[in-house]
């Protein structure tokens, strides 16, 4: 492992990837440089929904041996940059943060073994932009259904005729 | 005190601490969060300050005229004009993280008069979007999020693939986008040496547990945050289903253990819940760990009804007045962390006082 840039002695644990008007600058420090430069979030604030920042786990996922481990990556690969940020499949390795949107297309290939690991899946099923409303309906929908269910278990089938037809007319809205 | 207790609940104690949801015998809140994207522009980790100022413009005038239908209004400002002090403030409201609160250079932050919805601009992602309830409501605050989310992408091109869905720093996120949480509170199961075996249990079911200060440690006050793993190959609904089953199972045991607790250790429990009742009662100087843990056992005492004419609200709302930057906002000064213990224990003595005059 590096040393700290700043104090030369302790080992680099933070890794900072800066690209200002094309020009990258890296900064490797170790925790408490970090903390003096105003590098490291404090996170001793109390009760908090936030809870310390997933990274450690994605690098140490990266350290696991097993058959999914993405090191079935290919040589010179390695350095092959996102032309859109300039971010390098190694550096995502030392950060565990893409650079930008288009990363997720250059490295399409090497991302796909870690979404797995990450999620079991590796496809978008939900939301949508450009579908405003469109969550709404499908839970509201599902209210209905559920309801239509109720009402038929217990044998009122006056309003289980009229929430059919409201499902009907929200499923037609869908097209 | 410079104001009275009154007069610092109407102005500090907003939205989901000052009201009770479903299941608020044990669920305190709900949080949903949305990590957005603007399409290739670089993440903010790795971004210029011209980039995100560009981040943060596009974002205020998205803004600017948001309608009641879709969350508005929301005040929208920056970072750096916030006071350092004010920063810890809405860190202790659970409004942004403690990474937004410092290196604040080209951050912003929006939020609505109650609180229940706010955004982080230029945090890990160019957006955060933030929605909290009382009590389990996740669906209704996904709800809110979700409004405020489509008004948003009508104004600004988020970074998305219809393959991976939102785009995101972390690919930790990346899909729905989609962060559930809940927090719960788990006296009982704490007392009766259950609560490791059980958050173990539903840790196993693609869920993220940890105590208040953060993953690995230790439950202060007895309170545990429970949230989803997985963000992409579901769908939102099918997350917070399997969130809220998870958590309903929690509720379960909990209060499975309260009922135990009643009938088989009843004196036992009085006996912890008066003697936390007496130190918050009299005492002159506590740490914000004590008040927690004292805190919650007196919250239990009024839950299982052995303490009468204290409102539950009790607990929510100082666990975060008793927080070091609310208890410097009160007295309008810097405070050392002796001076801090001695404020918070007299803030107590108020609220506890204040109570017994009016029972609610």
């Amino acid at each position: 492992m590096a040393t700290c840039e700043r104090c030369g002695v302790r080992p680099a644990t933070v890794h900072k990837v800066r690209i200002e008007n094309g020009v990258r600058t890296e900064k490797h420090l170790c925790e408490s440089c970090a903390r003096e430069t105003g590098e490291w979030p404090e996170l001793n604030v109390g009760p908090s929904w936030w809870g310390s920042t997933l990274g450690d786990f994605i690098k140490s996922f990266f350290d696991l041996p097993g058959p999914e481990a993405p090191a079935a990556e290919l040589p010179g690969r390695a350095r092959q940059r996102c032309p859109n940020c300039g971010l390098s499949w190694s550096d995502f390795k030392r950060l565990g943060q893409l650079g930008c949107s288009r990363c997720y297309e250059t490295f399409e290939r090497e991302l796909v073994p870690v979404l797995k690991r990450l999620h079991g899946a590796t496809d978008h099923t939900g939301k949508h932009p450009h579908q405003r409303g469109e969550a709404a309906r499908r839970r509201t929908l599902e209210r209905l259904r559920e309801e239509l269910r109720q009402a038929i278990e217990a044998e009122q089938y006056e309003r289980a005729a009229q929430l059919r037809d409201q499902i009907r007319a929200l499923e037609r809205g869908a097209s | 005190m410079t104001m009275g207790f009154e007069e610092l609940v109407r102005r500090y104690v907003r939205g989901w601490m000052a009201e009770n949801g479903p299941e608020s015998d044990v669920v305190l809140g709900s949080r949903i969060r949305l990590a957005r994207n603007l399409k290739d522009i670089p993440f903010p980790g790795v971004a210029s300050d011209g980039q995100l100022k560009q981040v943060l413009e596009q974002v205020r005038k998205a803004l600017a005229d948001l309608d009641a239908a879709h969350g508005g209004p929301m005040r929208f400002v920056r970072m750096s004009e916030v006071p350092p002090l004010e920063r810890e403030l809405l860190v202790e409201r659970h409004l942004i993280s403690p990474m937004h609160a410092q290196n604040v250079r080209e951050k912003g932050f929006a939020v609505r008069e109650d609180e229940a919805l706010s955004i982080m601009v230029n945090e890990e992602d160019h957006l955060r979007l933030q929605a909290l309830a009382a009590g389990l409501q996740l669906e209704e605050a996904l709800e809110l999020a979700d409004r405020l989310d489509d008004w948003l992408s009508e104004r600004l091109e988020y970074a998305f693939s219809p393959r991976v869905g939102y785009l995101t720093a972390w690919p930790t996120n990346v899909g729905t986008g989609l962060r559930a949480s809940v927090m719960v509170h788990l006296p009982a199961l704490a007392m009766t040496g259950n609560l490791a075996r059980v958050l173990e249990a539903v840790s196993r079911f693609g869920v993220a547990v940890r105590g208040l200060y953060g993953e690995g440690t230790e439950a202060i006050g007895n309170i545990v945050q429970i949230s989803n793993q997985v963000s992409l190959g579901r769908t939102e609904d099918e997350i917070l289903k399997h969130l809220l089953n998870l958590v309903r199972e929690v509720v379960g045991h909990e209060r499975s253990a309260r009922q135990r607790l009643l009938q088989q250790e009843r004196r036992a429990v009085e006996d912890r819940v008066w003697r936390s009742y007496g130190v918050l009662r009299y005492s002159r100087a506590i740490s914000s760990d004590e008040a927690m843990q004292r805190l919650s056992e007196v919250r239990l005492g009024i839950d299982l009804g052995i303490i009468q004419g204290l409102n539950q609200q009790i607990l929510k709302e100082l666990l975060v007045l008793i927080r070091p930057a609310h208890l410097q906002s009160f007295m309008g000064r810097e405070l050392s962390a002796a001076e801090r213990d001695v404020h918070r224990a007299a803030l107590i003595r108020e609220r506890i006082r204040l109570h017994e005059a009016h029972p609610a």
